[in-house]
């Protein structure tokens, strides 16, 4: 289709109902759409413990991810179309074959969906890919990647692709789990390790003392015990929020660039202004809500039974965007205070600082 | 009017009959899920195979029956689609998926009206302000005169025979209603005003008119003709129907109008009762409430337009126990006694009658 749509598409487009023709697509197998991205799960392997890799086959419309990226997934579980997002662990070189890794998270929709429901032959949707933690060019001569459970996956792709172009410069992985058990890619890495010299990793778990040779978590001796400091130009850091805090510190003291990513969203910031609550009005719906200034708006929404759809509840992937007729809100993260009328904000990461009415 | 049916509620009885009705409410909306999903997914297969079916039967249509067969099936699957899809869909019953093709606020129905009119003139207006004269523009749709308390002028003699008009071409009334035409005549429009907004109902209209009058009867090569007048047909079909339905909706005998002044001070639980009044139901089978987009509960649709349409038949029993408790009328009969009652409004109001006084 994608051929056809570009010399036939401003013929075609205005005549064709994108889900009608998607819908006849799905009724004839097909993970093929108009606009949309699905794709369908291929297999499913297992990882380290609680640990699932999905290769997903996606259709034509993706178009492809720089290693080191994340992507939303949406699967349809019970009914409701759950979006989360997940980095993407294969080499990009892999076109339309994309791999994500998944932990097992207790309580965790989707997680338990991907990790135990999920089934070669299943359809999921994908995003449009984003994040900058993405390799510099040029490269620097020695990176030091900092990896903390699932902070691995985007690190993988990199590493993956790094391998295939010959590892051309320094990299030195340090890679956490709570215990021996975690390590997901073990094996690969030994194996990309053994081949090319340039790279080294180092396996080391916060929890339990193990046979490993390292353990504890992040900081300045154990970082000296494992690389070369003096030749590291550059740092990535992924991992939980409190990781990449702690790897923050830690480069800053050592003077050391950062790049970083965390997954679990910060703590929310407290607000200088009094504890208040404001009239949110949602037009479309003719609804008034009574919403608190102390948490982002679209955790309230939700709480108060308005189904918007949500990505990364951290305000990167633009999924829950909604324009704000009239009103005053703050960016939870920077503290902005905006009153332009008809903006487009970001639910997740805004909070009412006045009366306001969004178009929903 | 009757409104000696209705027991006059004290504000404290009015505000438990609120608090019970929300509760039928918050307890289905609780239940919400992968059943209402399924069965809105269902709707959309009837709805595409039904469209296939009966345009498949026209094209064949050389043996005469299968016209009629055509006809009939198309029929169906645009009275499916415009009301126990389209309509329910834009209401927001099925957000809670999350599904893009059956967004509320994006949907685009297979009608001549644009959904974004129909969001504003439908949802938001007539929702809010139900039968409420000038303010729902529902309430004879600015050109018929169907209560007494509308003001009457020598042309509602001629509003039998406009009527019928209306009801044949129903789905233009419709694409043209949130135009409000009514305005440029009385000089409270401009005409730039009105161009800007044909734009988007010109750019629906096309694509409704070369669908079904260029491009399925083009494909049906020698059956041109046949195709075209068993569209023309169908969609007849479809304006007579969703008419009737709709009329039965607001203007039988026992349902009521009111005047811009029961909005000031309104109390709680009054919007409620409002929509009671305002509305009257049509009794029937599991079938005639699919095809009429369960608009047949017209009650329940007013008291929670939200709520997945599929659930009315249920909660129309609670709602009647609630009624019964508070001494108020549940406006509820045959399609053929209510359409009576219309019929007979559009009679009667064309010469001059006036109100009997209220007691709202």
């Amino acid at each position: 289709m994608q051929s056809f749509k570009t010399w036939g598409e401003n013929l075609i487009t205005p005549l064709i109902n994108p889900s009608q023709f998607d819908f006849w697509a799905q009724q004839l197998g097909s993970t093929r759409a108009w606009e949309r991205c699905f794709a369908r799960v291929v297999s499913v392997q297992s990882e380290g413990r609680d640990t699932k890799t999905l290769t997903l086959k996606t259709n034509r419309n993706w178009e492809g991810f720089v290693a080191g990226q994340h992507c939303n997934l949406t699967a349809t579980i019970a009914g409701r179309n759950i979006t989360r997002s997940y980095s993407i662990s294969s080499d990009p070189v892999d076109g339309r074959r994309v791999q994500i890794t998944v932990r097992l998270e207790a309580g965790g929709l989707m997680s338990e969906y991907l990790c135990r429901d999920i089934q070669v032959g299943d359809r999921l949707e994908l995003g449009t890919p984003f994040g900058e933690m993405l390799l510099p060019n040029p490269m620097p001569t020695h990176l030091l990647l900092l990896a903390a459970g699932s902070g691995i996956t985007p690190m993988m792709s990199q590493i993956r692709t790094l391998a295939r172009k010959g590892m051309s410069t320094s990299v030195t992985l340090m890679y956490w789990e709570k215990t021996s058990a975690d390590f997901n890619f073990a094996l690969e890495l030994q194996s990309i390790a053994q081949q090319y010299p340039n790279f080294n990793f180092n396996l080391i778990t916060t929890r339990v003392q193990s046979e490993l040779p390292l353990s504890g978590r992040i900081s300045s001796e154990l970082l000296s015990q494992v690389a070369n400091i003096d030749t590291v130009d550059q740092v990535f850091a992924c991992g939980s929020n409190g990781f990449v805090q702690a790897a923050n510190n830690v480069c800053e003291f050592q003077k050391l660039p950062l790049m970083s990513e965390a997954f679990t969203p910060s703590l929310a910031q407290t607000v200088n202004s009094e504890v208040a609550q404001y009239d949110v009005y949602l037009r479309r719906q003719g609804r008034h809500l009574s919403l608190s200034n102390q948490l982002p708006l679209l955790e309230q929404l939700e709480s108060a039974g308005v189904s918007v759809p949500s990505g990364c509840r951290q305000g990167i992937c633009n999924t829950c965007t909604c324009v704000r007729n009239s009103g005053t809100t703050t960016d939870t993260f920077s503290g902005a205070v905006d009153n332009e009328p008809s903006q487009i904000i970001k639910l997740c990461v805004s909070r009412a600082a006045a009366n306001i009415e969004l178009d929903l | 009017m009757n409104y000696s049916k209705n027991h006059v509620m004290s504000a404290a009885e009015l505000a438990q009959f609120g608090a019970e009705l929300e509760a039928i409410k918050k307890e289905q909306l609780a239940d919400v899920g992968e059943v209402d999903a399924r069965y809105i997914r269902r709707i959309v297969v009837a709805v595409r195979y039904t469209e296939v079916i009966g345009r498949g039967f026209l094209f064949l249509s050389f043996f005469p029956p299968f016209w009629l067969l055509g006809v009939l099936i198309l029929a169906v699957s645009k009275i499916l689609e415009n009301m126990e899809l389209g309509h329910n869909v834009m209401h927001g019953q099925y957000d809670f998926m999350n599904e893009p093709s059956l967004n509320g606020s994006t949907y685009e129905w297979d009608i001549a009206g644009t959904s974004d009119n129909w969001r504003e003139s439908h949802n938001y207006k007539h929702h809010t302000y139900t039968n409420i004269k000038g303010m729902d523009d529902d309430v004879g749709y600015g050109m018929l005169r169907l209560f007494p308390e509308q003001r009457w002028s020598p042309m509602a003699l001629f509003q039998t025979v406009y009527a019928t008009v209306l009801a044949l071409l129903f789905q233009w009334g419709i694409a043209i209603q949130e135009l409000q035409l009514g305005k440029i005549v009385k000089g409270r429009k401009t005409w730039t005003e009105l161009r800007e907004e044909l734009k988007p109902v010109t750019r629906k209209i096309n694509r409704q008119l070369i669908k079904d009058y260029v491009i399925f009867p083009l494909l049906a090569g020698p059956m041109l003709l046949s195709v075209l007048a068993g569209n023309f047909v169908a969609n007849i079909l479809r304006n007579l129907w969703t008419f009737m339905i709709i009329f039965c909706g607001h203007f039988t005998a026992d349902a009521e109008v009111f005047n811009k002044s029961v909005l000031d001070n309104e109390l709680p639980g009054h919007w409620y009762l409002r929509q009671l009044r305002g509305s009257s139901n049509l009794k029937g089978g599991k079938l005639f409430h699919i095809l009429s987009g369960n608009l047949s509960h017209q009650i329940e649709h007013h008291l929670f337009p939200t709520v997945p349409a599929r659930r009315y038949a249920v909660m129309s029993v609670k709602v009647q126990k609630v009624c019964a408790k508070f001494g108020q009328n549940y406006n509820n009969d045959h399609l053929y006694k209510q359409f009576g009652q219309v019929v007979w409004r559009i009679i009667r109001h064309s010469f001059p009658s006036s109100p009997k006084p209220s007691v709202v």
